[in-house]
C-alpha cells in the first residue's frame, strides 16, 4: 500500500487534486474582506507609517515592502478560509475525497504560496516604476519570493489548522504570532544597525531571512549568505508544514 | 421526482458485484477521554442494499459515519468499503464513495455548476465527463435552469439536491447519506425520497442516516437501531416489527376528545401506553381484543361516539421505543 501511494501515478492524482483546493481557494477567499484587509491594506499603510516615521529614503525600504505584502498575503489565506470552511461543513468534503491529509494541507498551503506571490509583483512594480528599484538578480529575487511565499503560506496553514470555527479567533492568533515576527525581524531597522542581542532576536525571524534574500536581489547588500537564506526558510517552511498536517490528523483523531 | 430520461438509471460501473461486502464494520470502537460514543460495533451492508442506521440523539450514529468516511479515526476495530480499509487505504475506499451530509454543504460562493465541477476535480472525473455527467444531474434533479445562479440564492430544498447531485458526480458505488430530509417542505421530501429509491435501483448501496422511522420503515432493506453506542438490532423493517408483535397497538379516535380523555384511556385495564397521534390515541396492548371491548364500553359510559378505530399492529416506531427506552424524537440536535 505504502508503495502504490509513492507511485507517480497516485502522485500525480493528488497533486492535481491539491491543484484544484488551491485554486478553489484563490477564487473564493482572495476577495474576503480580512484577506483583503490583512493581506494588502494593512501592511502597506504599516510600512507607509514606518517609513514616514523613519523619514529615510522609501527606495530603501523597497525590498522590505515586498516581503511585508507577501508575508501578509500568503499567510493570510489559510486562517481566513479553514475556519469559514470548519464552521459551513465544507472542510469535511476534503477529508472525505481520495486525497490524502498531506496533500490537502500541501493544496491549502499552495493557494497561499500562490496568492503572496502574485501580490508580491503589486511592491515591485511600485518599486520599479516609482522608485528606480532595480532587480540586479533576477535568480534571488524569484528565489526570495518562492522560499518566502512558501514560508509564510506554511505558516498561515499552521494558524488554520487550529481547530476553531471563527476566522476572528484566527486571524487574532495569527496577528498575534505576525507582528512580532515582522517587528523583531531586520525589515524596519537593518541588522546592522541593531544591537547585538536584538540580531539574537531577528535572527528567530523567518522575515528576516526573507528580507534579506530580497535585498540582495534588489542590489543591496545582504548579512546572511544567500544559501544560509534560503536554508532558514525552507527549514522553517519544513517544520510549518509538518506541524500543521500533524494537527490536523490530531484533530480528526479526536473528532 | 427524477425526470424520464433520468441518468440515475443504469449507471456505468456502479452495479458491479465484487466479493466483499459494501461495507463491512469489525468491532469498531470510538471514545473521546472517558466517553464511549461507538462501542465495538459490527455490522455489513451487502452491495445494491438500502440500509438505514436508525437511533436516538447522542446513540453514535454520526460518528459512525464520520469513521466510515473518513472524517474521523477508530479508536479501535475496523471498517471497510468493498475490501478498502478506511484506515490503511483510504485512498481507494474513499474513491468508491460519496457523501451527503446533515448539513448541505455545497460553497455558497460557487454556482451550481462550480460546485459539481469542483467535486467532479475532487474525485479525478475527467473534465469532459464531469460536464457530461453535471448537465444531466442538474436537469434530473430540476436545478439546470439554476445552473449559473450562486448557490447562497437558492434554497433549502434546492441546495439539498444539489449537494446530492455534487454526491453523485463521481458515480459512486457507496453513498453515505446523513438525515437526507431533514428540515425540508414536504414536497422536498417526496421527492428526495423518490431521488432515493431511483438510486438504490439503479445500483448504488446507500447508507441512510436517519431519526425518520417512517423513513426508514418505507425505504430501507434493513435497519439497524443503535442506541448508547451499541447495535441493539438490525434486520427488515418488517422482521423487527414481527419481533415486537407482542406489543401490539390499538389506535382510536372520539367524536370529543380532551386531556381527560387520555387519561382516563390510560387507566382502562390491559392498556399499557397511550399517546396522542394528531386526532387519534395509540395504545399499547397485549390483548387488542380486551382493548377494544373496554373503549367501546367507555365510549358507552361516557356518550362519546368512536370516529375512528384500527388495530395496526407495532410500527418500527414502537419497535425502536422498546429497544432503546426511548420516545422518538422529532427535535433536531446535534448527534455525535
Amino acid at each position: 500500500m505504502i508503495a502504490e501511494a509513492l507511485s507517480p501515478e497516485r502522485l500525480g492524482k493528488e497533486l492535481r487534486r491539491a491543484l484544484v483546493i488551491a485554486g478553489k481557494d484563490i477564487r473564493i477567499y482572495c476577495l474576503k474582506p480580512p484577506v483583503l484587509l490583512f493581506g494588502l491594506v494593512f501592511p502597506f499603510f504599516l510600512f507607509l507609517a514606518f517609513f514616514v516615521g523613519k523619514r529615510g529614503p522609501i527606495e530603501e525600504g523597497i525590498p522590505g515592502l515586498i516581503c511585508i505584502s507577501v508575508f501578509f498575503a500568503s499567510s493570510n489565506i489559510a486562517p481566513a478560509g479553514m475556519p469559514f470552511e470548519r464552521m459551513t461543513k465544507t472542510f469535511s468534503r476534503y477529508l472525505s475525497a481520495p486525497l490524502s491529509l498531506t496533500w490537502m494541507v500541501f493544496g491549502k498551503t499552495l493557494a497561499g504560496f500562490f496568492f503572496g506571490v502574485a501580490v508580491s509583483v503589486i511592491p515591485l512594480l511600485v518599486g520599479i516604476i516609482g522608485y528606480g528599484t532595480s532587480v540586479t538578480s533576477p535568480g534571488l529575487l524569484i528565489l526570495a519570493l518562492l522560499a518566502g511565499g512558501m514560508c509564510f503560506s506554511c505558516l498561515g496553514t499552521l494558524v488554520g489548522s487550529m481547530p476553531t470555527e471563527a476566522p476572528g479567533n484566527a486571524m487574532t492568533v495569527l496577528n498575534f504570532v505576525r507582528l512580532p515576527l515582522l517587528f523583531m525581524s531586520g525589515i524596519f531597522v537593518t541588522l546592522e544597525e541593531m544591537p547585538a542581542w536584538a540580531r539574537g532576536l531577528a535572527a528567530v525571524s523567518p522575515l528576516t531571512y526573507a528580507n534579506d534574500l530580497l535585498r540582495r536581489g534588489t542590489g543591496f547588500a545582504g548579512y546572511y549568505g544567500w544559501w544560509l537564506d534560503l536554508l532558514v526558510l525552507l527549514l522553517y517552511a519544513t517544520a510549518f508544514f509538518f506541524i500543521a498536517a500533524w494537527i490536523f490528523n490530531l484533530s480528526r483523531r479526536r473528532s | 421526482m427524477l425526470c424520464s430520461d433520468s441518468p440515475l438509471k443504469g449507471v456505468a460501473g456502479i452495479t458491479a458485484r465484487d466479493d466483499f461486502s459494501a461495507i463491512e464494520v469489525r468491532e469498531l470502537r470510538k471514545r473521546y477521554g472517558d466517553m464511549t460514543a461507538v462501542d465495538g460495533i459490527s455490522f455489513r451492508v451487502e452491495p445494491g442494499e438500502l440500509f438505514g442506521f436508525l437511533g436516538p440523539n447522542g446513540a453514535g450514529k454520526t460518528t459512525t459515519v464520520n469513521i466510515l468516511t473518513g472524517v474521523s479515526l477508530p479508536t479501535a476495530g475496523s471498517a471497510s468499503v468493498f475490501g478498502h480499509d478506511v484506515v490503511k487505504d483510504p485512498f481507494r475506499a474513499r474513491e468508491a464513495i460519496n457523501v451527503v451530509p446533515e448539513v448541505s454543504n455545497a460553497y455558497p460562493e460557487y454556482t451550481a455548476w462550480s460546485n459539481l465541477m469542483f467535486t467532479a476535480s475532487l474525485y479525478g472525473v475527467h473534465r469532459g465527463e464531469a460536464e457530461q455527467r453535471a448537465e444531466e444531474l442538474l436537469r434530473a434533479f430540476g436545478l439546470h435552469d439554476k445552473r449559473k445562479v450562486k448557490v447562497k440564492g437558492f434554497s433549502q430544498g434546492m441546495r439539498r439536491k444539489l449537494v446530492i447531485a455534487m454526491a453523485l458526480i463521481n458515480r459512486p458505488r457507496v453513498l453515505f447519506m446523513d438525515e437526507p430530509t431533514t428540515g425540508l417542505d414536504v414536497q422536498s421530501v417526496l421527492s428526495i425520497r423518490e431521488m432515493v429509491r431511483d438510486l438504490n435501483r439503479s445500483g448504488i448501496t446507500i447508507f441512510l442516516t436517519t431519526h425518520n422511522l417512517n423513513e426508514a420503515n418505507i425505504l430501507c432493506d434493513r435497519v439497524a437501531i443503535i442506541n448508547r453506542g451499541k447495535i441493539v438490532a438490525i434486520d427488515t423493517p418488517e422482521n423487527l416489527k414481527s419481533a415486537a408483535r407482542r406489543v401490539q397497538a390499538v389506535e382510536v379516535s372520539f367524536d370529543r376528545m380532551s386531556p381527560e380523555t387520555e387519561v382516563e384511556v390510560a387507566s382502562l385495564a390491559g392498556i399499557k401506553e397511550v399517546s396522542r397521534r394528531g386526532d387519534k390515541l395509540r395504545l399499547l396492548t397485549d390483548d387488542p381484543s380486551a382493548a377494544v371491548s373496554a373503549l367501546a364500553r367507555f365510549a358507552g359510559e361516557r356518550y362519546l361516539a368512536i370516529s375512528y378505530i384500527n388495530t395496526p399492529g407495532p410500527s418500527l416506531e414502537d419497535v425502536f421505543i422498546q429497544l432503546t427506552g426511548t420516545g422518538t424524537s422529532t427535535s433536531r440536535g446535534g448527534d455525535r
